[in-house]
C-alpha cells in the first residue's frame, strides 16, 4: 500500500513486486485470503483503512487493487537450494522468525538474505530482534523510528562479497 | 564558528534584557552534581527541594503516577524520594528549574517536547557512558541534558527570526542546526556556549554544548562531546528528537564520533546497537512521563 502510493509521488514509474513467504501451506492460504482482524490492522493510519480495506464479517478484506502486486509462495528458508533462485531484492522484512531458529541455522538463513539482497538493499527485522553474533555482514543503520540492516554497496567493493 | 563572529554574538546576546537567567536553584544543584554518584551530598539534594513546594509536590505526584504504580498512595515527599529514587528526583529538579527559565509564553518550541528530548539525551548519555566505562555518567547526564540550552536563548533572544527558523527546519524537514546557519547565521549551540559561560557552568559541559552538532576532530572535545554528540542523534532517531520528522539513514558504526569512542573505550566495539536503541523507547515512556509530570502543574 506503501509502495503504491509512493509511486504515484516520489517512485513515479517504477514497478514492484512482493513475495511473501511462509513455510506452512495453510498460513500461506489463509493470507491469501486477505482478511484482517482489528488487532492486525490496528497501526494502518485511518485513510490507508478506507482506501484499501472493506469490512468483510468482522474483519476486514484487504482491497483487489492491492493483489496483483502480492505472490503467495511456500518457502522453507534454511532450504539452500531454493533459496539461490532469491535474488535481485531491494528490501527483505523478516520479523520474529529467526527467534526460532538455532545460531547455525540464524547464520545460514542471513546469509541466504545477503545473497538475495541487492546492493544498497535493506534487511528489516522485528521489533527487540538483533544480528548481533549472527552476522557482520550487514551495517545496522538507523531511521526516524525503525532500524534496519544495510547491505553497503562499499562494503561489497572491499570485501568482495558477492 | 569563528572568534570574531562568536564575540558578536555574544555582545548581542548579553547586553539584552530578555537573557534567560540562571535558576537559583540550578547553580547549588549543578554544584552537588559534579561529582561522581557516590560522594554526591543527598542531604543538600533534599535541603534544595524543600525550598520549593512545587517541585515536592511534582515528586509525590510521579511517585503516584501509572509509572511506578503502587497500591498505597504516597503522601510524604520522603516516601515519595524513596520511590522514585534518586535519579528521577534530580530528573524533575533540573526538568522543574530549567523550565522556568524562560516564561511560559515565550516559547518558540513546545516545551513538551524540548524537555522530552533533553531528558531523554541525558538518560541517553548517562547509559551511553554506563556501557563504555567512562568515568563520570554523572557528568555526561548533565551535559545531554543542557546541550539544547541555546534554544531557550535564541527564543527569548531573536523571537521573530527564531520562529521563522523552527518553521523552516520543520517545512524542509532539516536538522535545526541548518535552518539556524541559513537564517541567523548561527546555531543554538553557538549561543548556548554563550549562555552556559555567562551561567558559570564548567567548561567541558560548555564544549559539550558547543560541539554537539558540529563535532568537528573528535579529539578536540574528548568523550563528552562525542556521548552528547551520538546520544542526541539516537534521541532524533527514536522519537525523542524535535517533533518534526527528519528523513535521514545514519550509520552510527562509521560516525567519527562513534570511532573516537570505539579508540577510546574498545568495549564500544562489543555493544548490541540495535538492542541499546530498543531500550531506549523504554526511555521514551519514562520521560514522556516525567515531563507531563513537570507540565502539569
Amino acid at each position: 500500500m506503501i509502495l503504491l502510493e509512493e509511486t504515484q509521488t516520489t517512485l513515479k514509474g517504477w514497478t514492484f513486486e512482493v513475495i511473501a513467504t511462509d513455510l506452512n501451506d495453510r498460513s500461506i492460504a489463509k493470507a491469501q485470503e486477505g482478511i484482517y482482524n482489528d488487532y492486525a490492522v490496528r497501526y494502518v493510519p485511518p485513510d490507508f483503512m478506507r482506501k484499501y480495506f472493506t469490512q468483510s464479517g468482522s474483519g476486514f478484506r484487504v482491497s483487489d487493487s492491492v493483489r496483483p502486486y502480492v505472490t503467495f509462495t511456500r518457502l522453507n528458508m534454511l532450504d539452500d537450494s531454493k533459496m539461490l533462485f532469491m535474488r535481485g531484492i531491494d528490501a527483505i522484512f523478516c520479523c520474529n522468525v529467526l527467534i526460532y531458529f538455532d545460531g547455525k541455522s540464524k547464520t545460514r538463513t542471513v546469509q541466504h538474505f545477503y545473497n538475495a539482497l541487492l546492493p544498497n538493499g535493506y534487511f528489516f527485522l522485528g521489533q527487540s530482534e538483533s544480528l548481533y553474533g549472527i552476522s557482520e555482514k550487514f551495517r545496522l543503520v538507523h531511521f526516524p523510528g525503525a532500524t534496519a540492516y544495510w547491505k553497503a554497496a562499499e562494503s561489497i567493493q572491499k570485501t568482495g562479497a558477492a | 564558528m569563528k572568534t570574531g563572529s562568536l564575540d558578536r554574538l555574544r555582545s548581542r546576546i548579553t547586553s539584552i534584557d530578555a537573557m534567560p537567567t540562571i535558576p537559583v536553584i540550578l547553580r547549588p544543584l549543578l554544584r552537588c552534581l559534579d561529582q561522581p554518584a557516590e560522594q554526591i551530598d543527598v542531604g543538600r539534594i533534599v535541603e534544595l527541594v524543600s525550598y520549593d513546594k512545587s517541585i515536592a509536590a511534582q515528586c509525590v505526584r510521579m511517585a503516584n503516577s501509572a509509572l511506578f504504580g503502587r497500591s498505597q498512595p504516597v503522601e510524604s515527599v520522603r516516601t515519595a524520594f524513596m520511590n522514585l529514587g534518586m535519579w528521577r528526583v534530580r530528573d524533575l529538579l533540573f526538568s522543574n528549574s530549567l523550565s522556568q527559565v524562560i516564561p511560559a509564553n515565550r516559547w518558540i518550541v513546545d516545551p513538551v517536547v524540548f524537555w522530552r528530548h533533553s531528558l531523554g539525551c541525558a538518560l541517553v548519555c548517562r547509559k551511553f557512558a554506563e556501557i563504555i566505562g567512562y568515568a563520570d555518567t554523572e557528568k555526561a547526564y548533565l551535559a545531554g541534558l543542557l546541550h539544547d540550552i541555546g534554544i531557550l536563548v535564541n527564543s527569548m533572544v531573536v523571537p521573530v527570526e527564531f520562529r521563522a527558523t523552527v518553521e523552516k527546519a520543520s517545512r524542509e524537514q532539516i536538522p535545526l542546526d541548518e535552518a539556524e546557519l541559513a537564517t541567523l547565521g548561527f546555531t543554538h549551540s553557538d549561543s548556548g556556549r554563550v549562555l552556559g559561560e555567562a551561567w558559570k557552568i564548567p567548561h567541558d559541559l560548555v564544549q559539550a554544548i558547543e560541539l554537539h552538532h558540529d563535532i568537528g576532530d573528535p579529539g578536540r572535545g574528548g568523550p563528552l562531546v562525542a556521548l552528547v554528540h551520538l546520544s542526541d542523534l539516537l534521541c532524533r532517531l527514536r522519537n525523542l528528537g524535535y517533533g518534526y520528522y527528519e528523513p535521514r539513514q545514519v550509520d552510527f558504526a562509521n560516525e567519527p564520533g562513534w570511532l573516537y569512542l570505539v579508540m577510546q573505550f574498545p568495549n564500544l566495539a562489543d555493544l548490541d546497537l540495535a538492542r541499546f536503541t530498543f531500550t531506549l523507547d523504554e526511555y521514551a515512556k519514562e520521560v514522556g512521563e516525567l515531563v507531563a509530570t513537570v507540565f502539569a502543574s
